[in-house]
């Protein structure tokens, strides 16, 4: 184990604030741990009173006090030791929930690029998997190893009050089990970390299986699959049955050291008590200590291996928070209202050392709507994310409004721009809080009146629930078509003053196409947008055309007037385009 | 379905392996009870009411101590052994029935859910069996320990069953609201989760939008449901165990209470009572473990109930099957499908699947498709074309309306059409983490040339030369991440591969530029052989189609060739007219 440096310390400086609050509910835990470890080593002493009683036979009377006793020490013991352990579970919850709301922000906060790199499912595991193993861990940590320790010192120093060869064997016992519990657990880790991996081949197996569930069952592929599967079942078989083989070891170690333990006890209490050292009882007494070790060792060897799970975890976590957004928020002037001018003026941008896009200059009027065209990956949607501040330029500037967007009041920013990505991402919610996204504050007109300018009414209408309608997170029950007006809906509920629309570049059917098209006429009317065009419909309502080739404005001009050159790349493209799209190919102009 | 139904059903799997565990652990858990005897000799021994030597009783303690040891070691690889059969056992079962088993199969959960029924559910199943035997050691030590105690004073040992039984009763009554309790944290965790993959998904959009805050605090929202289920549940959890620690201490205040006559006049021992101390611990954790394994039972029930939904119709027979001979082993032979009559017509008639929520459904859908015919089914949005190909496929259950194959009514569209008689692409192809290969050939035994014609056929040859490893690149969600066009033109090779008669193509426009479409339609169109059953709204298609089926609102409107409709159907006009045309 790694002793807490630098960086370790940085990462529990994490909890810190999220502790705090819960301060005097802690210190009230360690107090109840206290008295609780008190009661516990109070018992058996309570015990082992009675077992001298009966030796020396004495009175009826004094037994029934000592019975009562037991009872009354052993009934506190145990409702102290389930209220700490429900007051540490609320504590870590709640640190669990602060945490998880700070690494979602967080997280949220960061470059699309960290994003586009890294996939949802990951960052569940860390944002919910990894947070609750370490509050857990330390919910449960604080409780048990510090009561663990409190009994363990407990013991030892007890039983050197009754006899010190007594002491030296449970001090003796305590250390030897101790040392060869923790250095056997590195067996158990990696047996483990083999059983980990077979078993998520096993369910990403079957995990894939399922989502492709209609792909085997319609090409009579299951008899395959299954065939298939059988050498995965063997393969996690084998493995996990040697995983569990390995770790036995550990397990017979255990049990043979405890029970070796209380034998040792009942060796050495029967000398004492020969001797004439100790009495009876005490015999007793070493015997019963020498069993209560058994939990707290098992207990501490347990917590280091959750301690080194949850330090995995806090240092993934930390990774995360680590990593800080490149676009600086400290802009301070707001963008005007109404349809903004945009002024590219010689924008370089380069993703690490790969040039994006050179020194381009572009400009747009109030209200003027641009057809961005040009082949996938020549920097057409860098450019977007430049006009919306995903990025800032690498040299020269974007401005807005005249205001270069660095100087720029970031919630100015996102109130004025409504960016609409080419693959709408619907979440598991109603229509409203998917339009809204999740804004309770927005009133149900509002959303409809939005979905009704958009076209979207006679849909919405004839959803059960209206807006109410449960959609799935996979948008079930819709198209991508459709998805694509549920975010023409939410860009229009915001009225922008710039609208950025990368459009889908697939094919939907042409009644929606018709709704899309005139949604779009609708959302941009009147306001400046910027449209990576597909669809020759939407570039012949644009008024200017810009070409981007390999990072240059290859061309940039009025529509009308490139439209009727044939020697420009517009008109090119224009005849190579079937069926209603534009090819996604260079044309050599 | 009660869980001693399905133990007894799991029973007949590898029952001589069953037995031996039994044996094992009854031994392992069942020595104990000769602890307290030793203890007791020893005490007696060394406070001079018996005249022996405590020797003999330290070593009976010692060899205790070492045959179970010898029965743990064995018990492990007997459990383990067992263990994963059995969880193996019925993963497999459900994961057969949901690809193989007759009737329509949709996945009534999302796969993150499906996967942990899988994963927990069946564990929770196979607890049970693990419980049923350690119940046996368990029993076996109750057994012998009640009888030692019994023999050293019997109305003592009869106190100590008093808090036994009242500790498992209050277990009994509280295991209803475990359940509850277990449910609601469950199905809290998975909001909290499900929003997180939607929030991390759509961030995108979210940051555009400068909504990161209403999102954040629909987190926070479902982070507290979370909170509360979760300690609803811990709070009930503690108490129980409280309960239960508790009973074991009155019992032996009881003991000390009842028995301080019997201490003062001799006629308890010293041993006699340190026995009664080293047992009653003991019983009081197996005391525990019953409550615990009270509410494995539920449990189990809710487990199996939840294996079940995702079975949809699955009943025991399927799911508790124990063909256990076949499960482990190397790859089976997949030799090809069973030759079948050749192909004549395919006949829809009166099919119709209603559909739930905004979903669109289909109804009395009629028409034929004969042999080497090109039939495009078109329509707008919502007219049903997907629900169509996949209720006549049975991947959707009809509710009403019968196929027919070569005019015979089919009884199980979904096992009956499938390769050599069809096969499908769906709207969105699945691929999964192998090679582009088998991805192609779905694990099938198939000759490079048949291969190489199915790359021919879908477009697919350029592409693969361009992959690093070609066909044997690794593809899929664990793999290389390939284009829409790439996954639907691999989808388009898997099912040329199969060599069906008949395809049936769900709008393969939705990824591909027009000009490969083309290409692919040509190289298809010059195969005489095949069938074609195909969903697009667009013209080329159109144009190469022997028949057109226009549905509207989930009803046929119109069918015809492509010139009788646009002259006769406004519909078709409108969508004809909708349709950009420029090549």
């Amino acid at each position: 184990m790694t002793l807490p440096g630098e960086r370790s310390r940085l990462r529990l400086g994490l909890l810190a604030p999220h502790l705090r609050p819960h301060l005097g509910i802690a210190v009230a835990s360690m107090v109840m741990i206290v008295v609780t470890v008190g009661l516990d080593l109070a018992g058996p002493i309570v015990l082992a009173r009675a077992i001298d009683a009966a030796v020396e036979r004495r009175s009826g009377s004094d037994l029934i006090g000592i019975a009562g006793l037991f009872i009354a020490v052993s009934v506190a013991a145990q409702v102290l030791s389930a209220a700490t352990t429900y007051l540490g579970t609320r504590i870590g919850w709640s640190v669990a929930n602060d945490l998880r709301l700070v690494a979602a922000r967080h997280v949220t906060a960061l470059d699309l690029d960290y994003h586009t790199t890294t996939n949802p499912g990951t960052l569940i595991e860390r944002v919910d998997g990894d947070i609750t193993s370490i509050a857990q861990f330390f919910s449960n940590f604080a409780v048990r190893v510090v009561s663990t320790v409190l009994l363990l010192v407990g013991i030892v120093t007890l039983t050197f009050r009754e006899h010190p060869t007594a002491g030296f064997t449970t001090l003796g016992f305590t250390v030897v089990v101790g040392a060869v519990l923790l250095s056997t657990r590195s067996v158990a880790i990696a047996a483990s970390a083999e059983q980990r991996g077979v078993a998520a081949r096993l369910y990403g197996f079957i995990e894939e299986r399922l989502s492709a569930i209609d792909d085997i069952r319609a090409n009579g592929a299951g008899h395959l699959v299954m065939a298939r599967f059988k050498a995965v079942m063997h393969d996690y078989f084998s493995k996990s049955r040697r995983a569990d083989m390995r770790r036995s070891v550990i397990w017979v170690t255990t049990i043979g050291f405890f029970s070796a333990g209380s034998l040792l006890a009942l060796v050495v209490g029967t000398a004492l008590v020969r001797s004439g050292a100790i009495t009876v009882g005490t015999a007793y007494l070493i015997f019963q200590y020498m069993t209560k070790l058994e939990a707290p060792i098992e207990e501490i060897t347990n917590q280091m291996q959750e301690l080194q799970k949850a330090a995995a975890g806090l240092g993934r976590l930390t990774e995360i928070l680590d990593i800080t957004p490149t676009v600086d928020r400290s802009g301070i002037v707001p963008l005007p209202d109404g349809g903004l001018t945009v002024d590219f003026d010689t924008v370089t941008f380069a993703y690490d050392d790969t040039i994006a896009l050179h020194g381009i200059d572009l400009h747009l009027a109030a209200g003027e709507r641009l057809g961005l065209l040009g082949r996938t990956g020549g920097g057409k949607s860098t450019l977007t994310k430049l006009a919306a501040r995903f990025y800032d330029p690498g040299a020269g500037s974007v401005r807005l409004g005249g205001i270069d967007l660095r100087r720029a009041e970031p919630s100015s920013v996102r109130a004025a721009i409504s960016f609409i990505t080419q693959d709408v991402q619907l979440f598991e919610g109603t229509v409203k809080e998917n339009i809204t996204f999740f804004d309770d504050q927005i009133a149900d007109e509002r959303v409809e009146h939005a979905l009704a300018e958009i076209g979207l009414g006679e849909w919405a209408g004839s959803l059960e629930q209206g807006i109410h309608t449960i959609l799935g997170s996979a948008g079930a029950g819709m198209s991508s078509g459709e998805a694509q007006l549920v975010a023409l809906a939410r860009a229009y509920l915001r009225q922008p003053g710039l609208v950025i629309l990368d459009e889908p570049s697939s094919r939907v059917d042409p009644a929606t196409e018709a709704l899309i098209t005139g949604a779009i006429d609708r959302l941009t009317a009147g306001r400046t947008a910027i449209i990576i065009a597909h669809r020759l419909d939407t570039v012949r309502s644009v008024d200017k055309i810009a070409v981007i080739s390999e990072g240059r404005l290859v061309e940039f001009g009025r529509r009308h007037d490139l439209a009727a050159d044939p020697s420009s790349r517009f008109a090119a493209l224009l005849a190579a385009s079937a069926d209603g799209l534009l090819p996604d190919v260079e044309v050599p102009a | 379905m009660n869980p001693v139904r399905i133990a007894l059903r799991l029973r007949r799997a590898w029952p001589w392996l069953l037995t031996l565990n039994f044996v094992m652990w009854g031994v392992f858990h069942g020595l104990p009870s000769l602890f307290g005897y030793a203890v007791g000799l020893l005490f007696d021994r060394i406070a001079g009411v018996d005249p022996g030597a405590p020797a003999a009783a330290l070593v009976l303690f010692g060899a205790v101590i070492i045959g179970r040891l010898l029965f743990f070691e064995a018990g492990i690889w007997a459990f383990s052994t067992y263990w994963f059969s059995i969880t193996l056992l019925l993963r497999r079962n459900l994961l057969r029935y949901l690809m193989e088993a007759a009737g329509a199969r949709q996945l009534p959960v999302s796969t993150g859910s499906a996967v942990s029924t899988f994963r927990e559910d069946v564990d929770d199943v196979a607890t049970y069996m693990e419980n049923l035997i350690d119940a046996t050691g368990i029993l076996a030590f109750v057994m012998s320990a009640m009888w030692v105690l019994f023999r050293i004073d019997a109305q003592l040992a009869a106190i100590v069953l008093i808090p036994i039984g009242l500790a498992l009763l209050l277990t009994q009554a509280l295991s209803g609201h475990i359940r509850r309790f277990r449910r609601k944290m469950r199905t809290a965790t998975e909001e909290v989760t499900g929003f997180l993959g939607d929030l991390f998904a759509a961030v995108e959009s979210i940051k555009a939008a400068g909504k990161e805050g209403p999102m954040l605090a629909h987190l926070e929202e479902v982070n507290r449901r979370r909170q509360r289920a979760a300690l609803n549940d811990s709070a009930l959890t503690e108490l129980l165990r409280t309960i239960n620690r508790n009973m074991a201490n009155l019992g032996i205040g009881a003991i000390l209470l009842v028995g301080a006559a019997a201490i003062a006049d001799g006629s308890l021992s010293v041993g006699g009572l340190a026995t009664f101390l080293v047992y009653i611990p003991r019983l009081t954790s197996y005391m525990a473990w019953a409550g615990d394994m009270v509410a494995q039972h539920n449990r189990t029930r809710v487990a199996y109930d939840r294996i079940t939904r995702l079975s949809i119709d699955a009943g025991p027979d399927q799911l508790l099957a124990v063909d256990t001979l076949d499960l482990l082993g190397r790859e089976g032979s997949t030799s090809g499908a069973a030759s079948v009559a050749p192909f004549s017509s395919l006949e829809v008639r009166g099919l119709t699947h209603l559909h739930d929520a905004a979903g669109s459904g289909i109804a009395d859908v009629g028409f034929t498709v004969p042999r080497g015919s090109f039939t495009v089914i078109t329509g707008r949005i919502g007219s049903g074309k997907t629900t169509l190909l996949r209720t006549l496929l049975g991947l959707l259950p009809p509710h009403d309306g019968e196929v027919l194959w070569n005019g015979e009514a089919v009884e199980d569209p979904g096992s009956f059409l499938i390769p050599p008689r069809s096969a499908y692409t769906p709207q969105v192809p699945r691929l999964v983490s192998e090679s582009l290969l088998e991805n192609i050939t779905m694990g099938r035994d198939l000759s490079s040339s048949q291969v190489e014609d199915a790359l021919h056929l879908a477009v697919l040859g350029p592409d693969v030369v361009h992959l690093e490893h070609g066909l044997d690149t690794v593809v899929g969600s664990r793999g290389v991440r390939l284009s829409g066009g790439q996954v639907q033109r691999s989808a388009a090779a898997r099912m040329f591969a199969t060599e069906a008669e008949l395809l049936v193509f769900d709008d393969l426009s939705s990824a591909l530029d027009v000009h490969t479409e083309a290409l692919l339609w040509e190289r298809l169109r010059e195969r005489r052989a095949v069938t074609g059953l195909v969903v697009s709204p667009r013209r080329p298609p159109l144009r190469r189609a022997d028949q057109v089926i226009l549905l509207e609102g989930g009803r046929v409107s119109d069918i015809g060739t492509l010139d009788e409709l646009l002259d006769r159907s406004p519909g078709m006009r409108a969508l004809w007219e909708d349709e950009e045309d420029d090549d």
